[in-house]
């Protein structure tokens, strides 16, 4: 296969702004499903991402095209827009040469647009604007060129106008990768070497890694070398999608494909590693990723201790999808063994959870999401920590720095006053604030990341009417004013519900977080007192009295079946609790602690 | 291995629908009568069985809709069809309004020898909020009636949870005990699915106890009735002694019983079914019997437990080890440790058992983690 048929390019957006839907078009377009075997972001194959309707992990699938009679392959990568998975969008760049910056014309440049830019900008691809949702009513396409051009600094005066929904001008995307991007360069003479992109596991197979070719070929049955350690294994099946999987026997130089190679170990097979030939290494090995630093941190426990063991092997699973996922081994004295783990945010956090319970069938609790702090503590020696409960006593604290983000929202200007206060509320420093266009408006703040990694998001669209987005990114560590909030119940401490919070809001928190902790315990046998404290000083307290009337005193004659399924429909309710002591805690509780309804 | 069995038979008619009853019972609908009593003579027909009917329960509904011709040919079918225990104990559902001298007669003739009478209140208004055809009056007027007609097993059923008072249910209950009936059964009120109360309970226009309220109803209703010399044998059941209902304790004793009519279960040799709640199925004989799942050996010993503890009495342990060959103590250590460290069950004298009053209001809460 000659380099210049190949094409390699990602699709990038904001969140929602349509390149799964664009993705689809372009399969369609070029064949590679047919209409029955169509469905709607059919390369969003996870159960989670077809739940939220988003995309999570990038995908990749080789469409045929032929352009001028001459048939060219692309291969196309979908990526996610969600801040969270940057991640995702960034290691998929490096496996192009070129992108579409795909802007919904009802909402315009958004935060993730402008980073995902910027990202395809660092790395020298070329960027082929594309206006989607020229469809509906609300969409402004002058304005969003406009916004392009000024907010980008890309000339958008040939975007390319479509509606990936209603089909509209996708030929003239598919001749434009064509005309635009470069062929890979490289040469097929040299030595192997490929760019490992991604990597799962699959329970029958073992390790399956998806590479770029940048140089060289790769033949089924040869013997390849992983650059970081050496180890080498037989190529045992090679292959692409197309989004369907069709086996293959070579993947030239600038291809993108799949390779299975009886790798059990899922260390061995690390994204951003360089696959080489073991015979014929090359000496050019890619510099790697720079791996993703986790910036929300949370207990995950298995609901039932003795699960612990298949939850650690699941989590190792995930770890090899998300390279982002951190896991470490923690003990806490109310919910047992289990592991801190680090997310790029909320949203991955509760997407791991649901991939825990969903393809590995496990039932997990997690605690409530905090960040990583570093403690100065007296002796000089500073320390790092991410669990509250592990907070050494406040006699032996220096001071404690938390991380900052610099945080930048895009808003309608007539936000911008709502937006300000929040902001404040939530202890962020004024940065900048500059219009992008006429009535669109850049605020630019810094922020300890803690205010928002929980309910931030959602205050903030509410504030704007979904209109304002945010991307953000970490400053550095600062020093706060924060101490440590124990919540005890029936006089009990328990370290799962800790807090780490800034002392000018300790009382109001501590007042919240029980009044919200009082939703996920329901009325027990007897009265449950909650309390919160400050170093030795309650400060906040509340009570549960116990329950008074739980009984089916009626006569439904022989209907014993009825009654039964009542008793266990009660009993259900149960599993869903977790026993503290004597307490049951709906297992909600952990996570939604701070969650505060209002 | 068990030669009892104990009948149901089911009269899915009533007058008048009342606004809290989710039962399956049917207004409007008399003109069926006659060929609903001529399904039921062909279901009792159909059924075989040797062994020995120990009580004929006729359940509603509203049991007295019925002529008294119709009880007899029902009364009939099943003499004729089994073996009948010459104590069984056979009873009767009525409404007050329907017990006049010459009914009441009919029904002793035919050899009914126990009468539950719905009588839910001695308050004029409250009737009225329930729904009821009758007025106070005319319930004292049917418990005499009964006793004139020689009925020395009475049992009338009262309804609380409408905001009473104290006060109210002391009134309620001076009433029920000044009429000398042997036994009185007690309902909480509940917001049923699809009642008329649910309605009005969801648009604010009615509103019922809360649960405090009715827990502490609850508790003064077991003393009060108590110290008039009933017993508290059943989570909602007081009896004078020895006049607890055969036929109800069946169903908790886990017994053989067998239910004819519209909506009516059973459970014989272990297997449980039930009939299609449609009076119109069931008249027309279209696929009226839904069999339900066989339980398995440890779902059967903890159905039976929990059934057990809505007794007074409870569970007594080696007679229980024995019948479903197990070992009580063991299986549910964790749970009789935890509700007894609790207070809410005890061990007496071979018996594991609610702890009384204060336990039953919250058995739910208690049986759930036994089921
Ligand atoms: N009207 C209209 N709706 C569109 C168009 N393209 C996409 N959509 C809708 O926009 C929503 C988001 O589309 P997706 O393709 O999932 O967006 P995405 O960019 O892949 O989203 P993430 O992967 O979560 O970042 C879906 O409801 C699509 O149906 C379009 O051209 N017109
Ligand atoms: S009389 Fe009894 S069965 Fe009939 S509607 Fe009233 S409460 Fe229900
Ligand atoms: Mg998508």
């Amino acid at each position: 296969m000659k380099e210049k048929y190949i094409r390699n390019f990602s699709i990038i957006a904001h969140i929602d702004h349509g390149k799964s839907t664009l993705a689809d078009r372009l399969i369609e377009n070029t064949g590679g499903l047919s209409l029955r075997e169509m469905k709607e972001q059919v390369l969003d194959s996870l159960e989670v991402e077809r739940k939220h309707g988003i995309t999570i992990k990038a995908q990749t699938a080789r469409l045929e095209y032929t352009y001028k009679s001459e048939k060219y392959y692309l291969n196309m990568i979908d990526t996610p827009g969600h801040v969270d998975f940057g991640y995702e969008v960034s290691k998929s760049l490096k496996a192009c040469e070129g992108c579409l910056l795909v802007v919904d014309a009802t909402q315009g440049v958004e935060a993730q647009t402008i980073a995902n830019a910027y990202l395809a900008i660092d790395n020298d691809l070329e960027i082929i604007p594309v206006i989607n949702k020229i469809d509906l009513p609300s969409a402004d396409i002058e304005k969003t060129k406009q916004e392009i051009e000024d907010g980008l600094g890309i000339d958008a005066s040939d975007a390319i106008e479509i509606s990936a929904k209603n089909n509209i001008n996708i030929d003239k995307v598919l001749d434009s990768i064509i005309e635009k991007i470069p062929p890979p360069k490289g040469s097929i003479d040299k030595p192997l070497r490929a760019l490992v992109i991604d990597s799962w596991y699959d329970n029958y197979r073992g390790v399956i890694f998806i590479i770029r070719v940048f140089d060289g070929q790769l033949k089924q049955n040869d013997k390849i070398m992983m650059y970081s350690t050496k180890k080498t294994y037989e190529a045992e099946e090679l292959g692409i999608f197309t989004p369907k999987v069709k086996k293959v026997d070579l993947l030239t130089n600038g291809s993108v494909g799949y390779v299975v190679a009886n790798i059990k170990n899922i260390q061995d097979a690390m994204v951003g590693d360089t696959l080489t030939l073991a015979d014929n290494p090359t000496n050019k090995p890619f510099e790697g990723f720079a791996k993703p630093k986790p910036f929300v941190f949370a207990g995950i426990y298995p609901t039932d201790p003795e699960n612990y063991e298949d939850l650690a092997e699941a989590l190792e699973k995930l770890q090899l999808n998300d390279a982002s996922l951190t896991v470490e081994k923690e003990k806490s004295d109310s919910l047992g063994f289990g592991f801190r783990c680090g997310f790029l945010g909320v949203l991955s956090m509760n997407i791991t959870k649901e991939r825990l319970e969903e393809e590995f069938g496990l039932d997990v609790i997690i605690t409530n999401p905090s960040v990583l702090y570093k403690v100065e503590q007296t002796n000089g020696e500073i320390i790092e920590l991410s669990n509250p409960s592990k907070l050494p006593p406040p006699q032996k604290i220096a001071a404690i720095y938390e991380p900052f983000v610099d945080i930048e929202i895009i808003t309608p200007a007539e936000y911008v006053g709502n937006i300000l206060k929040l902001l404040q509320e939530k202890r962020g420093r004024q940065q900048d604030l500059s219009y992008i266009s006429q009535d669109r408006v850049l605020i630019k703040y810094s922020i300890p990341l803690v205010e928002i990694i929980t309910d931030f998001y959602d205050k903030l669209k509410s504030l704007s009417r979904g209109y304002a987005s945010f991307d953000y990114n970490f400053r550095d560590f600062e020093k706060s004013r924060l101490i440590k909030l124990i919540i005890l119940v029936n006089s009990k401490e328990i370290d799962s519900f800790s807090m780490i919070v800034p002392k000018d809001k300790a009382y109001r928190t501590a007042r919240e977080v029980l009044r919200n902790l009082k939703r996920f315990i329901p009325k027990q046998l007897f009265e449950i007192r909650l309390q919160a404290k400050i170093g030795g000083k309650i400060i906040a307290k509340e009570q549960i009295s116990p329950l008074r009337k739980d009984v089916l005193a009626k006569c439904y004659g022989g209907d014993i079946t009825r009654k039964r399924k009542l008793l266990e429909k009660q009993k259900r309710g149960k599993k869903k609790m977790k026993q503290l002591g004597s307490v049951e805690i709906s297992k909600e509780a952990f996570i939604k602690l701070v969650e505060i309804n209002n | 291995m068990n030669n009892k069995i104990y009948l149901y038979v089911h009269i899915p008619f009533c007058y008048k629908k009342c606004p809290y009853c989710a039962f399956v019972s049917y207004e409007k609908r008399l003109s069926s009568l006659a060929l609903y009593i001529k399904r039921l003579i062909d279901e009792i027909k159909d059924f075989k069985t040797s062994k020995v009917v120990q009580s004929i329960y006729f359940g509603g509904g509203t049991p007295s809709t019925l002529k008294i011709k119709h009880i007899e040919s029902v009364l009939n079918a099943v003499y004729s069809n089994f073996t009948v225990d010459k104590n069984a104990e056979i009873t009767f559902e009525s409404n007050p309004v329907s017990l006049k001298i010459d009914y009441l007669k009919g029904l002793k003739s035919l050899g009914i020898n126990r009468l539950s009478i719905g009588v839910q209140s001695f308050m004029d208004s409250k009737l009225k909020i329930l729904g009821r055809l009758h007025d106070s009056q005319k319930a004292f007027k049917a418990v005499k009636n009964a006793q004139d007609t020689g009925f020395n097993n009475i049992s009338i059923d009262l309804i609380y949870g409408l905001n009473e008072t104290e006060k109210d249910m002391e009134f309620e209950l001076k009433n029920a005990c000044s009429l000398d009936v042997q036994h009185i059964s007690t309902y909480m009120l509940s917001i049923e699915k699809g009642t008329l109360f649910e309605k009005l309970f969801k648009s604010g226009e009615l509103t019922i106890s809360n649960d405090e309220d009715t827990a502490n109803l609850y508790l003064f209703i077991s003393d009060y009735l108590k110290s008039a010399g009933y017993k508290h044998y059943e989570i909602s059941n007081f009896a004078k002694g020895g006049f607890e209902s055969n036929h109800n304790s069946a169903y908790w004793l886990g017994y053989d019983y067998r239910g004819f009519g519209v909506s009516a279960s059973s459970f014989v040799d272990g297997i449980r079914f039930k009939n299609t709640d449609s009076l119109d199925n069931y008249i027309n004989k279209k696929n009226y019997v839904v069999y339900e799942k066989q339980l398995d050996e440890i779902d059967k010993i903890k159905e039976a437990f929990v059934l057990l503890l809505r007794m007074k009495d409870g569970v007594e342990i080696e007679h229980f080890n024995k019948r479903y060959n197990t070992n009580i103590k063991k299986l549910y250590k964790n749970e009789l440790d935890k509700f007894e460290k609790l207070d809410m069950i005890k061990e007496k004298n071979g018996h594991i058992f609610l702890n009384g009053a204060e336990a039953m209001v919250v058995s739910n809460a208690v049986l759930s983690e036994f089921i």
